[in-house]
């Protein structure tokens, strides 16, 4: 069973003026139990409109959703004590205080004064948790969020970039945070989240989106090692240089100057290079293949208009 | 910037039970405006008590003593007058009595309390008139916290917020309505029972408080309509509030509609004011029903069309122009996306 399994959901928004919007487009997504997985996407991919009908705030116009097994929205009401959720903006009454707007959802949901107090702490807002929402800067108005999210201790936490507002300590906090929780084994953490360095360094698995489809799903490894190449960057004494460059076009290879080196592409044996450099008389100062990062396979696979939108589902 | 931790614990919360009137009831309690508007319609009531206790006086047998002295000068004076006038000659047609009408009486110049310093308060006359104007006032109040309690929420947007902690959007709404009839009743309860107090307490200590047999029936009943009538106040404000997600556009609708419908209804159609709110309002809260009335070119021998609007009748129009809009917001709130 998966904490999240979307089959083949599509969603149109009617506008008054522009014309029907296709925010989702035949999405298909499946997310393990347990870890963090990655959830990326460019701006208007449907990426919140995914977590919005996960949450039973948007209907789907076809195709069918489950989260811990059950089927959305019709089972929610029996999920959501298991289920956290921080939604873009949040969202709180703005002239009560901290503790008061967790006092609520604490009523809701039964949950206990002891438990809000202890999320309040963990967000590290205990000292300022009795002055009124709207006067919290934007990483305390999120890290209320992230407690109301803690509340009911989820087994599945669906954040929606999480990392907003806050400053870099505050955002790698919340990134210790994510991972202390995708590693106690109960809890599953959906993060939504453009910050594609966050999402490389605290998820397990990763699922990229691109106009309403999902273009690649998988272990982050295996999603990097679709970016994967055998290009190289060969790094010389700067005097043999240009000489470097010119013996290895004339051995076959497709070379570019580089600030860093030489990047010399899909080499295949980097010992070719080596032979090559080596019977001119230039020896190498270093060799490093070039690794591909998340950042460069998300624009890769969501820059392409024309591409191929059937999701690549990785291993 | 304090550290985050990890939570303690990975099992389950410490749970109490569910509830969603009392978080809907604690955010009542906790809103600043909600409170201000009580302390302002708390202060508007002593201050009236007060003005009221300082505007009557039981009469003093000194005081009716005094009042009866000014009465029986104006009747010399008057008879003085009327004696000259009869020596005068009359206009032609006329005559003396006629010209100068007859003599005057002690009668004539009314009850010898409009010659009291101060007026008695009297249960009969007072009473009902003031349990209206403080169950209008507090049906306005009603109208206005109804309408700012949901739609503090739409501009807020948290109502989606609301919605992932409790995914049933028609218990999320029952709830609300729930806490706003039971605070307005609660509300208009206590303002009809404590101005049931202090008007009595105003008559025995500053009137009269004798009072016909049927008095009482129709005081309790009517004060009973003014509590349901702060009730269908606040929840038609609820209903334009969360039918237009926006707590001014409530009070711009009501507005247009009490300023330009109505008085457009009068003028092309009075027939049709028997459906009007305001028509309705007056039949629903005062003691005897509300006759309409309305002379028109039709009307035979200048006899004017009458059309009576009981209690009863009132009463269901507003409820049913209250549920209607209630119901057409509470339906687009099941079924539309939230964002």
């Amino acid at each position: 069973m998966g904490a999240i399994e979307i089959v083949d959901v599509h969603k149109t928004y009617r506008r008054r003026r522009g014309g029907p919007n296709k925010a989702v487009d035949g999405l298909d997504l499946v997310v393990d139990d347990g870890g963090v997985h990655g959830f990326l996407g460019p701006n208007g991919s449907g990426k919140t409109t995914t977590i919005r009908m996960l949450l039973g705030l948007v209907r789907p116009d076809s195709g069918t959703l489950q989260v811990l097994g059950q089927p959305v929205p019709a089972s929610l009401p029996q999920l959501i004590p298991e289920v956290g959720a921080l939604v873009e903006t949040p969202l709180f009454f703005p002239n009560f205080s901290g503790r008061t707007n967790l006092r609520i959802l604490g009523d809701v949901s039964g949950i206990s004064t002891s438990r809000q107090e202890e999320c309040l702490e963990i967000v590290g807002l205990r000292d300022r948790a009795d002055d009124r929402f709207k006067s919290y800067s934007l990483g305390m108005k999120q890290r209320l969020g992230i407690a109301a999210a803690l509340l009911k201790s989820p087994r599945l936490l669906i954040l929606d970039e999480p990392g907003n507002g806050l400053d870099p300590a505050g955002i790698r906090e919340v990134r210790e945070l994510i991972r202390t929780l995708g590693a106690d084994g109960r809890t599953t953490v959906f993060l939504s989240s453009h910050l594609l360095t966050e999402v490389q360094q605290v998820c397990d698995h990763v699922s990229i989106l691109a106009r309403g489809r999902c273009v690649a799903s998988g272990r982050v490894d295996d999603v990097l090692a679709t970016g994967a190449s055998d290009d190289v960057v060969v790094i010389l004494d700067p005097s043999d240089a240009d000489r470097g460059l010119e013996v290895l076009r004339d051995n076959g290879f497709q070379v570019s100057a580089q600030p860093d080196g030489i990047r010399a592409r899909d080499v295949g044996d980097p010992a070719r290079v080596t032979r090559a450099l080596a019977d001119s008389g230039i020896y190498l100062r270093g060799l490093a293949p070039v690794v591909a990062d998340l950042e460069s396979v998300f624009l890769e696979l969501t820059a392409d208009d024309a591409q191929d939108p059937t999701a690549a589902q990785i291993a | 910037m304090s550290t985050l931790t990890a939570p303690t614990t990975a099992a389950g919360p410490d749970v109490r039970r569910p509830s969603l009137l009392k978080a809907e009831a604690r955010r009542f309690r906790s809103r600043r405006l909600i409170r201000n508007l009580f302390l302002l319609g708390i202060i508007g009531y002593v201050a009236t008590t007060i003005v009221l206790f300082t505007q009557y006086e039981k009469p003093s047998v000194e005081g009716l003593r005094a009042a009866q002295s000014r009465v029986d000068e104006l009747v010399l004076e008057q008879t003085q007058y009327h004696a000259d006038c009869i020596k005068t000659t009359p206009p032609d047609g006329m005559t003396a009595d006629d010209y100068c009408g007859p003599v005057p009486t002690a009668a004539d110049f009314g009850d010898l309390s409009n010659f009291l310093p101060k007026q008695a308060f009297t249960l009969e006359q007072n009473l009902p008139v003031l349990s209206q104007v403080f169950g209008i006032s507090l049906a306005a109040l009603a109208f206005l916290i109804g309408a700012t309690w949901i739609g503090a929420e739409w501009s807020s947007k948290n109502l989606a917020s609301w919605l992932t902690w409790q995914p049933r959007r028609l218990r999320v709404m029952a709830a609300k309505v729930t806490v706003l009839v039971a605070v307005t009743v609660v509300a208009a309860t206590v303002v009809q029972l404590v101005w049931w107090g202090t008007g009595y307490l105003l008559a025995s200590t500053r009137g009269v408080t004798s009072v016909p047999v049927d008095f009482w029936g129709d005081q309790w009943a009517m004060q009973g309509r003014l509590v349901v009538y702060a009730v269908l106040a606040a929840l038609g404000g609820f209903a334009l509030a969360n039918l237009t997600h926006n707590t001014g556009a409530a009070f711009g609708i009501a507005f247009i509609y009490f300023a330009g419908i109505e008085t457009a209804v009068r003028l092309i159609n009075p027939e049709w004011q028997r459906w009007l709110l305001s028509d309705n309002s007056i039949g629903f809260i005062d003691r005897k029903g509300w006759l309409i009335q309305w002379v028109d070119e039709e009307s035979f021998l200048g006899v004017p069309h009458r059309i009576f609007l009981s209690h009863w009748g009132s009463g269901l129009t507003l409820a049913v122009a209250v549920t209607v809009i209630l119901a057409i917001g509470v339906a687009l709130f099941k079924r539309r996306d939230l964002s």
